[in-house]
């Protein structure tokens, strides 16, 4: 009976769907976080032909009876929406007012050393923490140890720990003890949906090796953007929300799970048939 | 004796197929723009049953009885089938999803001058790579109501399943790296309860937004469809059409009867005339889970007495194989 697969096609999404509800959930507090819409699809439908031959008047729709294969989870889509300003007043905190990404980046280092393949990544988690980096000097990293960059794409480096940090909306980024102003670096992307998350709430900002952020994406200052120092980004998370999206869900799985019953109980009563 | 046999198991498949057809309904209740089917049944085609060597039978209108002819008793329905499953396309609850490539649907577009039933659909194609940039071809054009959309890596807008969306003109909207387009509309797409496809900028020196339409893609590709039943339903939330129903899209003078929108005024979804989309909002599915639920369990009871009069009649056959005929039983 098909009635079988389609339901459990359909659990089988919810369940999925309830995931998702679960990871938003849970990074409710996670600065920068961007939450996930679960969206349904329908499956195939196939039409039957079990009529008999007589039967092709009075009919509304097209000929054969169909029978559906249930749904499936299509998507889960981005949700890109800002998330709320969350003072902290820490100077190293920055939040970006807009559509726009940090790049921050990593050195990959074989086995002597070397350098042989950089991590690029965009993020609106603008909690950065200024440290000692053996390689560079004193730099500011996320807690994932990516080093912002700044609007040329090279990493900010300053050779002494620096006091009294200011950061300006237009992203200019000076301090005592700073031999000049740098100018963070704030990214348009076009598609951020298409990137890939590689969690810790990073996306793949996919550029080759030594290529500039230049190449593929333009600076979101052009766009109105602006920064906003001693703020993070709240997670884009509502309670409620995913609460009535949890709520909705459950229901249709316990709907479903219902018409599995129903299902395997007409199957009883088929099995029935020669058991006086 | 037989015969109702046959009458029962018919029941019990055409309430199979029913089943089926309801637990498909129930799977989708959250699929985006989904229409119900509503499983329609009916008796099998009339037979008219007559008693051999009989001259005394019942006297139907219209046919004599003749003597020495077999004698009419009257009609006869041996059974039942699911004919056709009927969409129902009323229109679904909308809900807000505050996502910029999110559409809703709402139309009250009226019957034709002979009472045909007309909807409002997408028309949404696949479309191979290389023919990206000519319009859609005829026989690829598919009409949806889910308007649940996403921009794919080439910067196009296509739907959860891979269909790209249609303009007015039949071509895919390109909304990222669109070389005629200059800049990415991408995140400042808006789309006017029109239809119309616009971009928003803002003003760097009064802070104001300004909308200014596409180059390339004027207005959706909104297609009004009668008698919508005649399309064919080929799963993952498309239609196809195919036939002698009428597909035309909509009516621009009809469109703009109504007062000029003012812009900014996409915030609150409104049903404007004849037909609105609104952006952000997202149509859900039409399946009414207590109504599925109920006639899931009336399909359940109906089946289960099929099945007694199955097992009936068989008892009855086993007397008659048994127990008649023996001697000193």
């Amino acid at each position: 009976m098909q009635s079988l697969n389609i339901s459990t096609s359909a659990m089988r999404g919810i369940q999925q769907a309830l995931d998702n509800t679960a990871n938003n959930l849970s990074n409710i507090d996670t600065i920068g976080y961007k939450r996930r819409v679960a969206s349904f699809s329908e499956l195939l439908t196939d039409s039957m032909n079990e009529q008999p031959a007589t039967d092709n008047q009075n009919r509304n729709t097209p000929m054969g009876i169909r029978i559906g294969s249930g749904a499936h989870l299509g998507m889960t889509k981005l949700d890109l929406g800002q998330g709320s300003l969350k003072q902290t007043d820490v100077p190293t905190d920055v939040l970006i007012e807009g559509d726009g990404y940090f790049l921050v980046t990593r050195k990959i280092k074989d086995a002597n050393n070397i350098t042989v393949d950089e991590e690029s990544r965009f993020t609106r988690n603008g909690s950065f923490k200024l440290s000692y980096d053996d390689d560079k000097g004193y730099v500011l990293h996320t807690s994932s140890g990516h080093i912002l960059t700044d609007e040329n794409g090279a990493n900010i480096v300053f050779p002494e720990p620096v006091k009294n940090i200011s950061i300006s909306p237009d992203g200019t980024f000076s301090a005592d003890g700073m031999p000049a102003p740098v100018k963070i670096g704030v990214w348009d992307v076009e598609n951020p949906d298409q990137l890939k998350q590689v969690g810790e709430n990073l996306f793949d900002a996919e550029l080759a090796f030594g290529a500039g952020p230049q190449s593929k994406y333009t600076s979101a200052y052009d766009n109105g953007v602006t920064l906003r120092q001693g703020a993070l980004e709240s997670s884009n998370v509502s309670m409620t929300e995913e609460m009535s999206q949890l709520v909705n869900i459950q229901r249709a799985y316990q709907l479903n799970s219902r018409a599995i019953g129903i299902s395997d109980q007409m199957m009883g009563i088929a099995n029935q048939l020669r058991s006086r | 004796m037989i015969r109702g046999l046959y009458t029962s198991a018919s029941g019990m498949l055409a309430l199979q197929n029913r089943q089926e057809s309801l637990a498909n309904n129930l799977a989708n209740i959250n699929t985006p723009g989904f229409k119900q089917d509503v499983g329609v049944m009916r008796a099998f085609p009339e037979q008219l049953l007559s008693r051999m060597n009989d001259k005394e039978g019942l006297d139907v209108p219209g046919i004599p009885t003749m003597p020495g002819q077999p004698a009419i008793i009257g009609r006869l329905n041996t059974g039942v089938y699911m004919s056709e499953a009927l969409p129902n396309f009323a229109q679904g609850d909308i809900e807000e999803t505050r996502n910029p490539y999110d559409l809703a649907l709402m139309d009250n577009i009226q019957p034709d001058q002979n009472g045909n039933e007309r909807r409002l659909f997408y028309s949404v194609a696949r479309i191979e790579q290389a023919n990206l940039a000519q319009p859609a071809q005829q026989e690829d054009i598919r009409y949806t109501r889910n308007g649940n959309w996403s921009v794919n890596s080439d910067g196009y807008l296509v739907t959860a399943e891979g269909y790209y969306v249609l303009d007015s003109s039949n071509q895919a909207i390109r909304i990222n790296h669109d070389p005629t387009l200059g800049t990415n509309v991408g995140q400042n797409l808006k789309i006017s309860e029109r239809g119309e496809l616009m971009q928003v900028t803002i003003d760097p020196i009064t802070k104001a937004e300004q909308y200014t339409a596409l180059p390339t893609h004027a207005r959706l590709g909104l297609a009004v469809v009668t008698d919508p039943q005649k399309l064919v339903r080929e799963g993952t939330n498309v239609f196809r059409f195919e036939g002698d129903i009428a597909v035309e899209g909509i009516d621009l003078a009809e469109a703009n009867d109504q007062a000029a929108i003012t812009a900014g005024t996409y915030n609150t979804p409104t049903v404007v005339g004849r037909f609105g989309t609104q952006q952000g909002w997202r149509e859900r599915s039409n399946v009414d889970p207590a109504q599925t639920m109920t006639s899931m369990m009336s399909v359940l009871r109906a089946y289960e007495a099929n099945q007694r009069v199955i097992t009936t009649i068989d008892g009855t056959l086993e007397k008659a194989a048994n127990e008649i005929g023996r001697v000193n039983g």
